[in-house]
This record gives structure tokens, C-alpha cells and sequence, in this order.
């Protein structure tokens, strides 16, 4: 019993390092929200395109932010498979971009 | 052992009851976001859990029973919590469980309270279990890792998860870093998710406008349906009285959340607390049949008297859409919830003129403008202006 339960506090601590890794890796991509002036710029771009594209906000995720673009991924939320596309939105001229260009 | 069994398929019976009551009321737009994993506003371990079903035509009703099952079968805990009280004593706790106005409900929806109260029972069956505490520490590690990446209200139950931990005997090194490190990592998890913090502010601000007495009405309203009223008042008194600081913190915590951002299905974040705060004071359990009728009758009333939520014509249309052999993209013009992208049968997108000619149908909630009558026919007989093509 002693050495299940130790087990299981090598699971616990586990998870929160993968966890960690995961959570720092996302955090990277994203670090240059942490500038306000950006993040609004950031936010005020997704909104702009969602309403053009008829798209909802809760459907795009943030895979990257950059100087100059920010990268997401449009999933549309359905019953079974998901479609998902990747797209790089410029933010001065907010056009749909596949993101292998 | 024959008991057991029979008790164990009344409670079963009983949650299926309740879910097919909310499989009928239909699909909330809040349980929406689960079932299909939208990313907000709580983090994501169980709507990721309930997404890897959402291919199965009986997902809904599945995790209904899920869920239900998971909130009756408690009682189990709830009998084993009072294992040093007269039988008739375990019966009415039991009781008080099982027909507390949030129980009958709320179990069967699939909102993360429900998981929450179930997680919050759980921990206060393990305190009751000393020796359990020390040999199974990390189950408390792991329920709190859980809790906290279920829903943000998870850290509503902070004082018990220390309290817990302090009794398991562990260092204190341990019992600290296994506190903070994930509530650390919540926070780290937030920023990555622009949404949760958009959703958590409009959740925040919705208490903002209004007069501070309907604020307080409206967590007294859930604080007597977490309870039915008996529960509610000898649960608090008893944690009071017992002097129970980490329950009482607890259950202020609870208060200041729902007075803040109040939700109706938060009334179950209640009843496993009363239920704690009432075995804290077991000598409040002394009529215990006349507390068992009043609960029941108490409950029975709550059940009848508040008003579920209104029911969404997205699963009718959705019905409709379906027999039309519609499988393509469907444009909503007005306002809608999440619940609509769940129940039809294809992709959603807000209406627009420009994006008609892609799609296979359109289903107007407010007015909409550019539909060519020979393009498109208006379905008869539909509670709503649905079009689909000729």
C-alpha cells in the first residue's frame, strides 16, 4: 500500500511537470502578449476577423504571436471531427493567410 | 449484500431519472461548451474527458448518467461519513443528500459544478478517514491537481485540500509544494487561454450592476436550494458550532465566488459543505425522522417551485434540419448560444448576405436581409424562420 501510494505521488509530480513543459511552451509562443499595446492589437485583429468571417471567437485559438502577425488555428466547433485550418493574419492588413505561406 | 444492490439500483434509477428530466429540457449553451470542448472559460481536463465521445450519437445522455450517477451514488460516502452514528441517524444524512433541492436539480446536467460537489464530497469523506489520509497522501494531491484543472472554482476549497494535507503527515515541504504548485500552474495556464480571462471578466462583472440586497437574495436563494432549507440551516450551524474554520472558510469562500459571479447551477457547491458542517455537529441529528419528511417535502417543493431554464428550439430545428437532409453550413442571424452548434447538423456561422451562397441553410432568430425566394424555400410548420435550398 506504502509503495502504491508513492506511486502515485510519482504520477502526481509527473503530471505537473508535463503540465509545466506544456503550459511554458504555449507561454513562449504567446510572450509578446505581454505587452498591452500588442495584446490589444492582437485582440482588436481576431474580433475584425471573426465579424468579417462570420467566425466566433471562441473557435479561433492563438498558436503564435509575432511582430508583425499572429498565428491561429480556426477549429470549428461540430459533433464529431472538428475542421481545423491554420491561418497567419498580418496585423496591418488582416487577410487570411494558409500558414505554410 | 442483497440490500446494497437493491439500494445501488434504486440510486441508479434515480439518476437516470434525473438526466432523462435534462436530456428532455435540452442542451444548455454552458454544457454545450463542454461536450464539444469549446476552450472557456475552465480549464480543460474534463470537457477534453467528454470530448473524446463527441462522435456517439448518445454522448448527451451517456454523461448525463455520468454525472446524475456520480451525485446519487455519493451517498455511499455519505452513509460511510457517519459510520459512528446511529442507524436512523446515517438514514436521514443520507437523506438530506439525496433530496437537497440542488441534487434534484442539478444532477443530470452537465455543468462543472456538479463534478466540483462531487470532487468537494469526496475530500470530506477522505477527512472523516484519518488513517486513509496518511496512507493515501497523494489521493489528495491528485483530486487537488483535478479540481483545480475541472473548474477555477476548484480553489474555492483550498482550506480543506491544506487541511487535508496536514493531517496526511507529510513534511512540510511537501505539503506545501503539493499546495502551491498547482495553483501555480492554474495561474501559468490562464494567460494562454485569452478567452478564459475574457469570460472570467464578463462572469465577474455580472453581479456588478446590481443592488447589493438582490446579490444577497440571490446566493441565499442557492445557499436554501443547496440545502432544502433543513440542510441549509443545520449544516451551517453545525460547522459553526463545531468550530470547523477550514469548512467555514470554505463555505465563505463559496459565498464570496457566487455573490461575485452568480450562476444557478452554483447551488450544488453548497451541499456536501452542509452535509460536512451537519456531521461536525452530529447532535443535530436528533429528530432525525421528522428532519428526513421535512427534507424530503422541502426538496420536493424547491424542485417544483424553481423554474428550469427555458428551452432552446435548437434541437427541434436542429430535428428539421436533419430530415432535410441538411449536412452543410448553416448561417443563425440573431443571438444564440454554444447549444446551437452542438445540436446542428452541420458547421455554424453567424449570418452575413455574402456567405449564402456557401451555405445549406439559414435559420433567422432576428430578421435577416438578401434571401432569394428562388433560391431558398422557408420550412413550414418550424418554430423558427428556417430556409434551406430549393
Amino acid at each position: 500500500m506504502h509503495k502504491l501510494n508513492n506511486q502515485l505521488w510519482a504520477v502526481f509530480w509527473t503530471m505537473c511537470i508535463v503540465i509545466a513543459v506544456v503550459i511554458a511552451t504555449r507561454l513562449w509562443a504567446m510572450r509578446l502578449l505581454a505587452d498591452a499595446v500588442t495584446r490589444e492589437h492582437v485582440q482588436a485583429t481576431l474580433e475584425t476577423v471573426a465579424k468579417r468571417e462570420g467566425w466566433f471567437v471562441s473557435d479561433i485559438s492563438i498558436r503564435h504571436v509575432q511582430t508583425d502577425s499572429v498565428i491561429v488555428q480556426y477549429r470549428q466547433h461540430v459533433r464529431g471531427r472538428d475542421p481545423k485550418s491554420c491561418y497567419r493574419i498580418p496585423l496591418q492588413t488582416l487577410e487570411l493567410l494558409p500558414c505554410t505561406n | 449484500m442483497l440490500l446494497r444492490v437493491l439500494i445501488f439500483g434504486l440510486l441508479e434509477g434515480f439518476a437516470v431519472l434525473l438526466a432523462e428530466l435534462h436530456r428532455y429540457l435540452g442542451v444548455h449553451t454552458d454544457e454545450a461548451k463542454y461536450l464539444i470542448n469549446i476552450p472557456y472559460p475552465h480549464p480543460p481536463l474534463v470537457r477534453w474527458i467528454l470530448e473524446t465521445t463527441d462522435g456517439w450519437q448518445h454522448q448527451e445522455m451517456f454523461w448525463r448518467i455520468v454525472f446524475a450517477s456520480l451525485l446519487t451514488q455519493g451517498t455511499w460516502l455519505v452513509w460511510d461519513m457517519a459510520r459512528k452514528l446511529h442507524k436512523d441517524q446515517r438514514v436521514t444524512l443520507c437523506g438530506l443528500w439525496i433530496f437537497s433541492g440542488a441534487m434534484l436539480l442539478q444532477a443530470g446536467t452537465l455543468f462543472m459544478p456538479t463534478i466540483t460537489a462531487v470532487q468537494t464530497l469526496f475530500l470530506c469523506w477522505m477527512l472523516t478517514r484519518k488513517e486513509l489520509l496518511k496512507q493515501w497522501s497523494a489521493l489528495i494531491a491528485l483530486l487537488w491537481l483535478e479540481m483545480l484543472f475541472t473548474a477555477y472554482q476548484g480553489i474555492l476549497f483550498a482550506p480543506l485540500i491544506y487541511v487535508a494535507l496536514l493531517r496526511s503527515g507529510i513534511t512540510p515541504w511537501k505539503r506545501w509544494s503539493t499546495f502551491l504548485l498547482p495553483i501555480a500552474l492554474l495561474v501559468l495556464y490562464t494567460p494562454t487561454n485569452p478567452l478564459t480571462i475574457v469570460a472570467t471578466g464578463s462572469v465577474s462583472g455580472m453581479s456588478a450592476g446590481l443592488p447589493i440586497e438582490e446579490s444577497v437574495t440571490r446566493v441565499l436563494k442557492l445557499w436554501v436550494i443547496g440545502g432544502s432549507i433543513a440542510l441549509s440551516i443545520l449544516g451551517l450551524y453545525g460547522m459553526v458550532r463545531s468550530r470547523d474554520y477550514a469548512l467555514v472558510l470554505t463555505l465563505m469562500l463559496v459565498t464570496a465566488y457566487i455573490f461575485v459571479g452568480f450562476r444557478s447551477y452554483y447551488a450544488i457547491l453548497f451541499t456536501p459543505l452542509l452535509i460536512a458542517g451537519l456531521l461536525s455537529a452530529p447532535k443535530l441529528l436528533k429528530s432525525s425522522a421528522f428532519l428526513l419528511a421535512l427534507q424530503i417535502v422541502a426538496g420536493i417543493a424547491i424542485f417544483l417551485y424553481v423554474p428550469f431554464t427555458e428551452m432552446s428550439s435548437a434541437r427541434s430545428i436542429g430535428r428539421v434540419l436533419l430530415e432535410a437532409g441538411v449536412h452543410g453550413e448553416i448561417l443563425i442571424e440573431g443571438s444564440f448560444g454554444h447549444e446551437w452548434q452542438y445540436l446542428m447538423p452541420g458547421p455554424v456561422r453567424r449570418y452575413r448576405p455574402e456567405f449564402i451562397k456557401d451555405a445549406s441553410a439559414i435559420v433567422c432568430l432576428d430578421r435577416c436581409s438578401g434571401i432569394d425566394v428562388n433560391v431558398w424555400q422557408q420550412l413550414r410548420n418550424v418554430s423558427e424562420e428556417v430556409w434551406v435550398k430549393k
